[in-house]
């Protein structure tokens, strides 16, 4: 009996081993993050995740454009929708999901960025790299940088003071990444204001050291990272300095821009025109649905606002991209695709308007401002010379004001020119409001991790309407 | 002479009992009522040989003269007679008596000898209910069990916490055995995570399930270690029985909208026209007040329309507007318009038999076709099933045999879309002045936001179908090397099939934009298992002992794809084929595999002292190999007073038991099955398809963590079980169930590229009392009727976070020391009587208000978990006639209704319907002391921001179900050639007792969180049916 039961038991015990299945599970859609950045195409597949980043509606593709329209006098959300509407009735709060979003993917694309950074190093300082390996890298990491300055730029814009004129900034900036990234559980800190700004010029920088020859419009090109220097000196009240990197940017776009057929027609397509320096480009495999500024500005059913419609001489044609019931015609999407349009970072427009601002701040060749504005005002068919345009300095600022609306209306532009400026303007109903006052609130998840990251205080005190 | 005849006599038996030693025995069996039992067993005890008894209950045999029978029958205590000429025998309801049979983990026990907690609903309770989802029969019916189903679509998942909910970052939900093999029960399909969804459990048919046991504490669950923290659903299914018994069900039957408070009605048309002049009038009078600005003058100015600020004015200003005209002659009710009377059809045929040898097989089959047509338009289930259960003990030895499932369902969901184009959400923003068609008969799109909610049901509307196709087959073997020592072997395979196909059709906004999308998607889970056990059971002295030793490998493995089109060149075939534009296109794979080792040990004494013990390994994939087993053990002890020598003259007191366990058990679910992390959570993992251009792209997906670990549950249950005067049975217990280890995914910082890592960190307790308490209240030949009455009450706590930081949301925090599911935002101070705009409290304490919302603090404001919740039940029995009734109940909870915000709109915006609540409750004039601030159509209009003006008291009671049935008499049954007819009637969902100020359809039909969107509302349902046996 004994005997029985221990052969019985030895036997079942046996065949358990058998019947056990193996712990070597496969994983066929993901692989190692050690083996992630070991090859020039690795470093490219990097870069590609980097830009989708960017373009992705929690960042490019919708948050920081909506918020640039929605949060100022541009556009007014439908409340009925429940899209960008705590941003335009400013009913958001450190918990809201909209600015979670942009600081989750903006560090999303700075980290990555400097993992494809260091990834790309390495790899051309290895010794056998393969012919032509070199050139892609370099390319690489000069757009890594740029996309890099791209997102610490857009987040200084929202959780930080705007920067002041002469240097000094020592408001809070955000956190820096400059050589490693950061690891999980690492303690980390806000800069300032100046330091944030400091390390944008150093990767821009760093972007024009390498070489990035041959890329299109869809990517961050040379002309690109000079249109990016000018957008930071301009913030900066470097006027000057933003003048001759605007410059550089529209001599190396080499293009004469749009005619007006165009210019009403190329919202419809995601090919490049002669507009474009810098676009996200979508496509219907690729595209952001019912997330989509599109959808924002379609289904959901937000609109520009009065303020904006009323801003338009009938003779100016780009009014015609405003519909009778508000609805803006800059993001209704390929003729077989609604939901895809690209989403442009920067225009030759820009690149006028900011040589046609500086000049006019500068005051010394106001003509050299209206040469720059005449380019994007002879939108206006009544103007079409520069003796059409204002002639005093604060005449031509206060054109340049509405001519930016004018010009990039449902584009992400006036919230941050708002700021920039330190004009008042009508917001939430508050016609004293001074968005420059105002800083956005660092996510509460980002203050509860506990990792060090400090609140902008008293952030709610300079709310519309107190 | 007496004692010559005694010892003939003596003699003549004795001769009788050589020779032949047998007797004919002729019997009756009837139940408690005097009706005749059909198909109960009568075996000879001691050996192989019986029979069954037949239509009128009467059995024959012969059997040794001094032999005993052994009669039983399911649903009955098993009885012992002496042999005699002629029997009556009186078969007990088990229904409540200690030898009732407790399905627990890797077998049987009795309720006698189970330490453990555990409630379990049978076979009557389920087949009651009209859901086709048979896991709903357990709402309201099982101590400890909070169900939330969040939508009424057929099919539809229902949450389940048993004891409150267990973790954080991990699985939540139980573990789920059908006889005997675990089962794959998680909604999968496309747009799963967009709530879409469809339970694996619907594939079931509830006519085959003979009872459901829901484990509880340690001692019931640490036998199935790392998935049972959450508890452990076994269902056991139907078996063969001697003799054929065909029955045919037919159930047909009608569903319709809940009744629902009025408060969350729409008004009609005039009063429409009246509200919506209200808000134009008032914000031009009081917006410059205010500090608003009135969109009326503003649009009237701007534009130059040149109306006046009159009632005239007003209408002519909404037509503007609106676009809609404002003197149109509809009243149209958009919820009436997109809901219909449903239909409810199911047939079951069920064959049930085996031969009159113990020897030769037994089955049970059933065919089933069930079809629920919706109460929404174009929502319907549709599901075939069939089952064969085999088993047979061709030999002492040996025993063997299988159960298998093959079912098929057609699920036809919501619109394409997500919940923005579901009906029920797009009927509750449109104007009632709108008409669902033009005059010309085509659909009318000029509504307020483009969309018809009609139309995108109607036949050339969205497609959102899912056909699920499973099989089930599970064949097991036992051979018993002696009396005491058997194995059994059982492999299960469970394989679960998915194919969804969607459209969003050229009849709404989006879908338009693109000329119709289509997608397919296609899902295929197989989970494949293997359990051997060996089973020891001895009895001596009084000494009882159960031993089990037990292995099982299960693996699971994960497939999907993907793909999807847009712009279709005609609207009326839409297979993605002939989209011209591909949009998407992908495919997945994962896998997970357990192993485990397993043992049980029971024994008691005399049954009066009882003792068990389990203790279990089990091995992951999901972990590194550092952390890839871990131990999980339990040990629980009984005491029956009331058989102790000095409790025997308590001649009231039939049972007093006390029971104590405490064990781990485990949960292996980490992350969320939906993405990576739910399968491959220790993996420091790097992932693509994040494509710009055209051109492949990568990113960081996870980060890994190899010291990853189990999550464990310590549980610990103290229970009393007492029955009184033979009819009332009590039964109590507290418990205090601890997480630790819990997987928390610990919040990174965001400069670190990624959110959050997981890390054994956190700690969460549940701890409560549950009881049911069952009366006898009559249990006469004619007349029977039993209350049952439960309750429970859970405290859930987060002991601890990886920091003391909350997880702060909008309107929601996770934080040590509270409950789960807490609410916190800025809490409404009411309309201010004055200018009737909003107030709100200022500071997190204290009265102070403010006008200004974004000034006002966030405060606790409550929590979705209810205090305390249950059901009772009646059944009644009266002559041929039975009925059962059941009401629910939940007290405490709160529903946050974020719906509301936009539902009770006030102007903010525009043109969209009111609902009574805001109509009846608004403020009008100065000094009005509202619930609904002034209707404004103005700027501004902060008032339906997140805050506390749309969290409501959840609490309800629920008049859940009714049925009445009636058998008729034997005799009559006979007469018709038949074994057994039962003509019923089912009623679900019949009334809902809420709080006054609840606006919403249904305070039961809220997801878990306690937040309320459109959620579609559990139906009302009428069922007649039919039973004929044959």
């Amino acid at each position: 009996m004994k005997r029985k039961l221990i052969y019985i038991f030895s036997l079942i015990v046996g065949l358990s081993t058998l019947w056990s299945c193996d712990f070597d599970t496969d994983i066929y859609t993901a692989i190692d993050m050690n083996n992630a950045f070991g090859s020039a195409q690795d470093i490219q597949n990097a870069l590609n995740g980097v830009y989708r980043n960017v373009g992705y509606y929690p960042y490019r593709g919708n948050r920081v454009i909506a918020i640039g329209d929605m949060a100022s006098d541009i556009s007014e959300a439908d409340a009925s929708s429940g899209h960008s509407v705590a941003i335009n009735m400013w009913t958001f709060s450190d918990t809201s999901e909209e600015l979670l979003d942009i600081w989750t993917y903006a560090y999303k694309v700075i980290d990555q960025s400097t993992r494809g950074i260091n990834g790309a190093l390495a790899l051309l300082a290895s010794e056998n790299l393969p012919d032509g390996d070199d050139v892609k890298l370099e390319s690489a990491l000069s757009q890594f940088y740029a996309l890099r300055a791209l997102a610490y730029f857009d987040l200084v814009n929202l959780f930080g003071l705007p920067y002041k004129a002469g240097g000094g900034n020592s408001q809070l900036g955000v956190v820096l990444v400059d050589k490693e990234p950061i690891e999980e559980f690492q303690e980390v800190s806000r800069s300032t204001v100046e330091e944030t700004y400091a390390q944008i010029l150093k990767d821009i920088t760093s972007a024009k050291q390498y070489g990035s020859d041959g890329l299109t419009q869809y990517y961050f090109n040379e002309a690109a990272i000079f249109a990016l220097d000018a957008r930071v000196k301009l913030y900066m009240h470097k006027y000057g300095e933003a003048i001759i990197s605007a410059e550089k940017a529209i001599e190396l776009r080499n293009s004469a821009g749009v005619d007006n057929t165009t210019y009403l027609t190329m919202w419809r397509s995601t090919a490049i025109t002669g507009e474009d320096i810098f676009t996200l480009v979508k496509s219907e495999d690729d595209n952001l649905s019912a997330n989509a500024l599109n959808t924002l500005y379609g289904s959901y059913g937000g609109g520009v606002s009065e303020f904006t419609k009323t801003r338009f001489e009938a003779t100016d044609i780009r009014s015609s991209l405003i519909t009778d019931d508000n609805h803006p015609k800059k993001y209704d999407g390929l003729p077989s695709a609604a939901a895809v349009s690209n989403v442009p970072v920067f225009r030759l427009s820009e690149m006028y308007l900011i040589i046609a601002e500086a000049e006019a701040i500068l005051g010394d060749n106001l003509i050299a401002a209206q040469n720059a504005l005449l380019y994007t005002a002879k939108r206006n068919t009544d103007i079409t010379s520069v003796s059409d345009l204002p002639s005093t300095q604060s005449e031509l600022l206060d054109f340049i004001e509405v001519e930016r609306i004018r010009e990039f209306f449902t584009e992400g532009h006036r919230f941050y020119d708002l700021r920039r400026t330190g004009a008042i303007a009508t917001i939430a109903g508050d016609a004293q409001f001074k968005a420059a006052d105002f800083v956005y609130p660092i996510p509460s998840a980002e203050i509860n991790s506990g990792f060090g990251v400090t609140q902008n205080e008293n952030w709610s005190a300079n709310l519309p309407h107190s | 002479m007496k004692r010559k005849l005694m010892m003939f006599l003596s003699l003549f038996f004795l001769g009788v009992g050589i020779i032949t030693a047998q007797t004919q025995v002729r019997g009756t069996v009837v139940d408690e009522t005097g009706e005749p039992v059909i198909g109960a067993t009568i075996q000879i005890k001691g050996t192989t040989q019986g029979t069954v008894t037949d239509v009128d209950g009467i059995f024959s045999l012969t059997a040794p003269a001094n032999g005993t029978l052994v009669i039983s029958y399911v649903g009955y205590a098993t009885q012992e007679v002496l042999v005699r000429p002629n029997l009556r025998i009186t078969l007990v309801s088990d229904l409540e008596l200690l030898d009732e049979i407790v399905v627990v983990g890797y077998g049987t026990t009795t309720r006698r000898a189970f330490t453990g907690a555990a409630s379990s609903i049978s076979e009557d309770v389920i087949e009651n209910k009209v859901d086709i989802n048979p896991i709903k029969s357990l709402q309201g019916t099982i101590p400890g069990l909070q169900m939330s189903v969040g939508s009424g679509q057929p099919g539809a998942p229902a949450t389940i916490f048993i004891r409150g909910r267990n973790s954080v970052n991990s699985g939540t939900q139980p573990l789920y055995v059908i006889d005997g093999v675990p089962m794959e029960t998680g909604t999968q399909g496309m747009r799963s995570s967009e709530g879409q969804q469809m339970s694996p459990l619907a594939t079931i048919n509830s006519q085959d399930i003979e009872s459901v046991t829901v484990l509880k504490d340690a001692s019931a669950t640490s036998i199935y270690g790392a998935r049972a923290a959450n508890g452990v659903i076994v269902i056991t299914t139907k078996k063969g029985n001697k003799g054929l018994n065909v029955n045919f069900t037919a159930r047909v039957g009608a569903e319709s909208m809940p009744s629902y408070t009025d408060n969350y009605k729409l008004v009609d048309a005039d009063r429409y026209r009246d509200l919506s002049k209200e808000a134009l009038l008032n914000g031009y009078n009081y917006g410059p007040e205010i500090g608003r600005t009135s969109y009326f003058k503003y649009y009237n100015d701007g534009y130059g329309l040149g109306l006046p600020y009159t009632d005239a004015g007003a209408a002519d200003y909404m037509t503007w507007y609106t676009e809609i005209d404002y003197d149109s002659p509809h009243n149209v009710n958009w919820i009436d318009e997109v809901t219909r009377t449903g239909l409810i059809q199911n047939y079951t045929l069920t064959l049930n038999g085996g031969g009159e040898n113990p020897n030769s097989a037994r089955f049970y089959t059933s065919l089933d076709y069930f079809d629920t047509k919706a109460i929404i338009r174009g929502k319907d289930m549709k599901r075939y099933s069939f089952r064969l259960n085999f088993d047979q003990s061709p030999t002492e030895k040996v025993s063997y045999g299988f159960n298998s499932n093959v079912a098929h369902t057609v699920t036809n969901m919501g619109s394409g879309g997500g919940y923005f184009s579901d009906p029920i959400t797009q009927a509750v923003m449109q104007s009632p002045l709108s008409p669902v068609y033009n005059e010309d008969g085509t659909w009318n799109f000029n509504t307020l936001n483009g969309y018809n909610p009609v139309a995108q049901r109607s036949n050339l509307g969205d497609k959102s179908e899912a056909k699920q196709y499973r099989f089930i087959f599970s064949p097991f073997v036992t051979y018993k090397f002696m009396d005491e020592l058997s194995f059994t072997s059982r492999v299960g395979v469970d394989g679960y099939i998915i194919d969804e196909f969607g459209t969003w059709s050229f009849l709404q906004p989006q879908g338009k934009d693109m000329r119709g999308l289509g997608e397919n998607g296609y899902t295929a889970n197989f989970v494949t298992n293997i359990t051997n056990t060996l089973n020891y059971s001895e009895n001596f002295d009084g000494h009882n002992i159960d031993a089990l030793l037990g292995q099982e490998g299960q693996k699971i493995s994960y497939k999907d794809s993907y793909l999807a089109g847009s712009n279709y060149p005609i609207d009326y075939l839409n297979d993605v084929e002939l989209t011209a534009t591909p949009s998407s296109a992908s495919t997945s794979r994962k896998e997970i595999v357990l192993n485990s080792y397993f043992s049980r040990l029971e024994y008691n004494l005399d049954q009066k002292y009882y003792l068990s013990g389990s203790f279990r390994m089990d091995g992951s994939s999901r972990f590194s190999e550092k952390n890839r087993w871990a131990p999980f053990w339990s040990a629980g002890a009984k005491y029956r007073l009331s058989s102790e020598e000095f409790m025997q003259n308590v001649e009231w007191l039939d049972d007093l038991t006390l029971r104590a366990s405490y064990g781990t058990s485990g949960n292996q679910t980490v992350g969320n099955l939906d993405i990576m992390d739910g399968w491959y959570a220790s993996r420091n993992l790097y992932d693509f398809g994040y494509n710009y251009n055209g051109q492949p792209g990568s990113n960081r997906l996870q980060i890994g963590n190899e010291n990853l670990k189990w999550e464990r549950t310590a549980k610990l249950n103290v229970g009393i079980d007492v029955m009184l005067f033979e009819f009332l049975t009590f039964t109590a217990d507290y418990y205090n169930h601890r997480t630790k280890d819990m997987v928390f995914g610990v919040p990174l910082s965001r400069t670190t590229g990624m959110s959050s890592s997981y890390q054994n960190i956190g700690e969460l307790e549940n701890r409560g009392v549950e009881f049911s308490l069952m009366a006898r209240l009559f249990n006469r030949k004619d007349f029977s009727w039993n209350v049952t009455l439960n309750g429970s009450h859970n405290k859930n706590e987060i002991i601890k976070l990886s920091t003391d930081k909350p997880l702060e949301y909008t309107y929601q925090i996770v934080e040590p020391g509270r409950d789960y599911y807490t609410f916190k935002m800025k809490e409404w101070a009411g309309v201010d009587p004055e200018t009737g705009v909003g107030l709100w409290y200022l500071d997190e304490e204290g009265d102070e208000t403010t006008k200004n919302y974004n000034s006002a603090a966030k405060r606790y404001v409550g929590k979705a978990s209810p205090d305390f919740q249950g059901g009772l039940t009646n059944n009644l029995q009266w002559k041929g006639f039975d009925m059962s009734f059941q009401f629910n109940f939940s007290m405490g909870g709160k529903i946050y209704g974020n719906h509301l915000r936009y539902d009770e709109q006030i102007g903010n915006s525009f043109g969209s319907p009111y609902t009574e609540y805001v109509a009846n409750n608004r403020w009008q004039k100065p000094g009005d002391n509202a619930k609904v601030p002034m209707l404004m159509f103005t700027s501004g209009v902060i008032e339906n921001s997140h805050s506390s003006r749309f969290l409501m008291d959840g609490s309800y009671l629920k008049f859940r179900s009714i049925s009445l049935g009636y058998s008729l008499p034997n005799r009559v049954v006979k007469n018709l050639g038949l074994s057994k007819t039962r003509i019923f009637i089912n009623a679900e969902n019949i009334y809902t007792f809420a709080d006054a100020d609840y606006r919403g359809f249904d305070p039961a039909s809220v997801t878990a969180d306690g937040v309320q969107w459109w959620n579609y509302p559990s139906p009302r349902s009428f069922v007649v049916g039919l039973t004929l046996g044959f």
